[in-house]
């Protein structure tokens, strides 16, 4: 059966079942969706990987009275008989949940139009020319020096649709494509083996710069041979997008969703109008943008996205919210409910992704607003500093501490990037490092669900081997 | 087993495209997830995630196609084995060395994992009258507790196996995890804190220990940090308690030693097996076998049995874990250590339950002979690079001065290389307990850890002096 066959048979599915239970409960949601995924795998220098599939499923969420609500998912969508009792497990769930006087479904709304959010040639693409783009990628990386070897890749080609139907109106969906080219080198000269060091690409159409994208991480990775440790100081650090995205991004995430904020759970609660930030910084949330990986018309609730001003100037002005949180504010849900965004929720990794799970509150694409100046600029104005690009750890997203090992870091010395550095970690804590932000580069990167500069931070502590 | 099954194995039987010199291993997975979160003691979600497919893995002329599909009619199921053959040979023409795979006996076999009490069946008040108590019996007394949650999650997998080679299991088991996090404030500072348990079983988790006492566990375990100051940093003899050398086992010995990543020039290279790689008194093991681990398993996914493997014994590098592919490589038999964490992903090299054998020391030993040290608690997960490099939080620090316990710190992380820190180890605890852990290498996965403490030396990036 052709792929847009399957999904029109889900839908029905889909509606026929709403259909069957509407008089047993308050309301229902059906979040369906239905993709084709290609990967390929490189490990160790060799593509060793090729795979394809169809992934699809349904979850429901059902509100009954007294407000109760129950979950259920299947990706047992084509017999009907299944799909119904999926839903009716759902109803069974909520009969034990606890009445939840905020829990609510969006209401109707009008999506914007975004373009380039779909690329047919993710369609027509055949899987020799796939294999084409991890081999140019792999072979581009080693050729730079001998001394590099690729350790890890991964082509991920994904097209297909999602779809959002609830008993209240709404009927919605879209059709869209993604692509994620990540590859991860070491070098190795004789005893010496560095870390790993990747570059990642996403993109919402098949445009991969894949020999360019070797290049930059052969030229990255070879940078980290011979390594020195360092002493220990307090001092400038420059944040490469990356480290911001990872890091910084999660903290201010957890700070920023409204549902934390509901829990206490949140360092800004009760910090509307206040500065949380040096005033020249400016944080928002930008779904809408044409051709962008991050970019959706509307969230995994089915109500239509927005772009939502969060931090201005420095100021906090606004909260993240789906429908639920937003009616404990008595406010608008701003668009955010996702069923994608993890964090660092182990209970989520385990159970999935997708229509597998139930929204909660998450940026689609958080955005710290660029200056002019470059990269360049922020590090030439640094007499004694480090030039973070990447580290390993978690972040502590409630408290915004942060102790992590710097897995690819240099030491910047009169202005100029000097010495790779080993041995040495970064700590500090993200809320107030955002108090003592120096500069924000005008080079930015798109990651999963965020748009980020480079961030210059002062008075960061460096732990290294020396004290 | 699972009538759904039967259909697999028709379309596998009917299947007429694999040559003699071609391989075909055929997963089959139904998966059921129960989840019941309980958000500051009010029932927060009580969710059920139903699964069912089907990934196809083709060898050929020394390639791999892999393929999922979860439209489980025949005509699906059988145009996934011919795209699985068809993506085998493109692939063929783009790999540069051919991939054989270790020898291994068919095996016809159907196991189940011990579950009295499956959660699937469990009755829905008595799980939310256990998150309750644990909840209230927490809350009551922590008062400046600002956010609790728990997540109870229950997993049931059924999965068929079936190998070109002969090979025909089944198997079934039920894995059930507690994850407690909690959200604590002392001016203005929040804290975070977080325990699990979990085991391969059912609902009889809760027999093994009470709610009371996970409440009294959780409280004892998190008070100390409500006078907690900011850890200090630099390079410490410290002691990791087992719910931390867990996790220090798993990233900072486990990954390197998988064989994967072994033996593409990681720090744990080939050149140095048989050689003396830690202190003499480390001996390190994975076995799928050891019962209630969460990362029990009778089979991997290529059909090999498992078993336990000596990796280190008193410090000298003995083994790998395998999977086939790297088995035929280095000329061993497979550890049987190939797991995929669902039918959608293909198999690759996963520790079981990864264990550290105890040593002979009491704890009062190991603390006494510290002048100036650490005693470092709980974790907060952490992350290993190929050259053995490691990192991953602690939630607590105890100073240690004169052989005695002294200030509390709050959680920090620590850093280092495994070659390096685990040379350094000069005493082992004589009790080694069973923890819950997971992993994210590529795909996800829950497995156990066979752990005591032990003492060594290792950089801490803490906020405070230093």
């Amino acid at each position: 059966m052709a792929i847009n066959q399957t999904w029109e048979i889900l839908k029905e599915n889909v509606q026929w079942a709403l259909r069957l239970i509407e008089e047993h409960i308050v309301a229902a949601e059906a979040f369906y969706t239905l993709k084709n995924l290609t990967q390929i795998q490189i490990r160790n220098s060799e593509i060793t990987g090729n795979n394809q599939g169809i992934d699809g499923g349904i979850g429901f969420r059902t509100l009954i009275g007294g407000n109760r609500l129950g979950f259920t998912s299947t990706n047992n969508f084509l017999k009907k008989e299944e799909v119904l009792k999926a839903v009716e497990n759902a109803i069974n769930l909520a009969q034990i949940s606890t009445p939840n006087e905020h829990v609510c479904f969006p209401e109707k709304s009008n999506p914007k139009i975004i373009k380039g959010l779909f690329d047919n040639e993710f369609v027509t693409t055949t899987i020799d020319e796939a294999l084409d783009i991890a081999k140019s990628g792999l072979i581009a990386t080693e050729a730079v020096d001998k001394r590099v070897k690729v350790k890890r890749g991964e082509l991920f080609l994904e097209y297909g649709w999602k779809g959002i139907q609830n008993t209240l109106g709404v009927e919605v969906e879209t059709k869209n494509s993604r692509g994620v080219f990540y590859l991860g080198a070491i070098a190795q000269e004789q005893d010496q083996v560095t870390g790993l060091c990747s570059e990642i690409n996403r993109t919402t159409s098949l445009d991969f710069d894949a020999q360019k994208q070797g290049e930059t991480v052969a030229r990255k990775v070879l940078n980290l041979l011979n390594p020195k440790t360092i002493t220990s100081f307090t001092g400038p650090v420059i944040f490469s997008p990356e480290v911001v995205a990872d890091h910084i991004f999660a903290v201010i995430t957890e700070a920023l969703k409204g549902d934390n904020v509901i829990a206490n759970s949140s360092a800004w609660t009760d910090r509307i109008g206040s500065p949380v930030a040096i005033n020249s910084l400016t944080i928002s949330d930008n779904p809408l943008l044409q051709a962008n990986f991050a970019s959706q018309p509307f969230d995994d609730e089915g109500a239509a996205t927005t772009q939502t001003l969060l931090v201005k100037n420095g100021e906090l002005k606004q909260f993240l919210q789906h429908s639920s949180s937003a009616k404990a504010f008595n406010d608008k849900t701003t668009g955010n409910a996702s069923r994608y965004g993890t964090g660092w929720d182990i209970t989520r990794l385990i159970v999935g992704s997708g229509y597998k799970v139930q929204p909660i509150v998450y940026p689609h694409n958080l955005i710290i607003e660029p200056s002019q100046y470059t990269l360049t600029d922020l590090i030439e104005e640094v007499s004694h500093g480090l030039f973070i690009d990447s580290v390993a750890g978690f972040p502590h997203p409630g408290s915004g501490l942060v102790s992590a090992q710097i897995s690819r870091g240099f030491f910047i010395e009169k202005g100029e990037l000097t010495q790779a550095i080993k041995d040495t970690m970064v700590v500090g804590n993200v809320f107030e490092w955002l108090q003592h932000i120096s500069g924000v580069s005008k080079e930015t990167k798109q990651f999963d669900f965020c748009h980020m500069p480079a961030l210059r931070v002062e008075e960061v502590k460096i732990v290294g081997r020396e004290q | 087993m699972f009538k759904i099954f039967n259909l697999v194995e028709e379309a596998y039987e009917s299947f007429d495209q694999l040559s003699y010199n071609e391989l075909m291993h055929i997963r089959g997975q139904n998966r059921v997830i129960s989840l019941y979160s309980m958000k500051n003691r009010v029932l927060e979600e009580a969710s059920r995630n139903f699964s069912l497919g089907l990934g196809t893995r083709i060898l050929s002329n020394g390639a791999w196609g892999f393929t999922r599909t979860n439209i489980m009619d025949s005509d699906n199921i059988r145009s996934s084995m011919v795209m699985a053959k068809k993506l085998a040979q493109t692939a063929s023409n783009y790999q540069r060395t051919k991939i054989t795979l270790s020898e291994t006996r068919p095996v016809h076999d159907s196991v189940k994992s011990q579950c009295h009490k499956p959660i699937e069946i469990a009755s829905q008040d008595q799980i939310i009258k256990t998150l309750q108590e644990i909840s209230t019996g927490i809350s009551t007394s922590l008062t400046e507790l600002k956010n609790i949650n728990l997540s109870l999650l229950g997993l049931t997998d059924r999965k068929i196996f079936l190998s070109s080679e002969g090979s025909r299991i089944q198997e079934e088991f039920s894995k059930v995890q507690l994850k407690i996090d909690l959200l604590l404030k002392k001016h203005d500072q929040l804290i975070p804190f977080s325990e699990t348990y979990g085991h391969t079983g059912g609902m009889e988790l809760f027999d093994k220990i009470d709610t009371d006492s996970i409440a009294e566990n959780i409280v004892t375990e998190a008070k100390p940090l409500l006078e907690a100051k900011a850890c200090p940093a630099g390079i410490f003899k410290v002691i990791i308690q087992p719910s931390l050398c867990a996790t220090l086992l798993h990233e900072a010995i486990g990954h390197p030693l998988e064989a994967d990543l072994a033996m593409a020039g990681g720090g744990f290279n080939e050149t140095l097996m048989g050689r003396k790689v830690s202190s003499e008194l480390v001996t390190i093991y994975d076995s799928g076998l050891v019962e209630g681990g969460l990362g029990y398993f009778n089979y991997d996914d290529e059909g090999v049995k498992c078993s336990p493997t000596t990796l280190i014994e008193n410090g000298t590098l003995e083994s790998y874990m395998h999977d086939r592919t790297s088995a035929a490589i280095s000329d061993v038999e497979s550890t049987g250590n190939s797991h995929a964490w669902d039918y959608s992903v293909p198999p690759l090299i996963r520790q079981t339950n990864i264990g550290m054998k105890a040593g002979d020391c009491t704890m009062d030993e190991l603390i006494e002979d510290i002048n100036q040290g650490l005693l470092l608690e709980g974790t907060f997960g952490g992350m290993a690079n190929s050259n053995a490099d490691f990192t991953f939080g602690f939630q607590q620090a105890f100073q240690i001065r004169q052989g005695h316990i002294d200030q509390v710190y709050l959680g920090a992380n620590v850093s280092g290389n495994a070659i390096e820190v685990f040379q350094t180890i000069d005493g082992i605890s004589n009790k080694a307990i069973l923890r819950p852990g997971a992993c994210g290498k590529g795909q996800f996965a829950i497995q156990g850890r066979i752990v005591p403490a032990i003492r060594c030396n290792i950089m801490i990036g803490g906020k405070g002096g230093t």
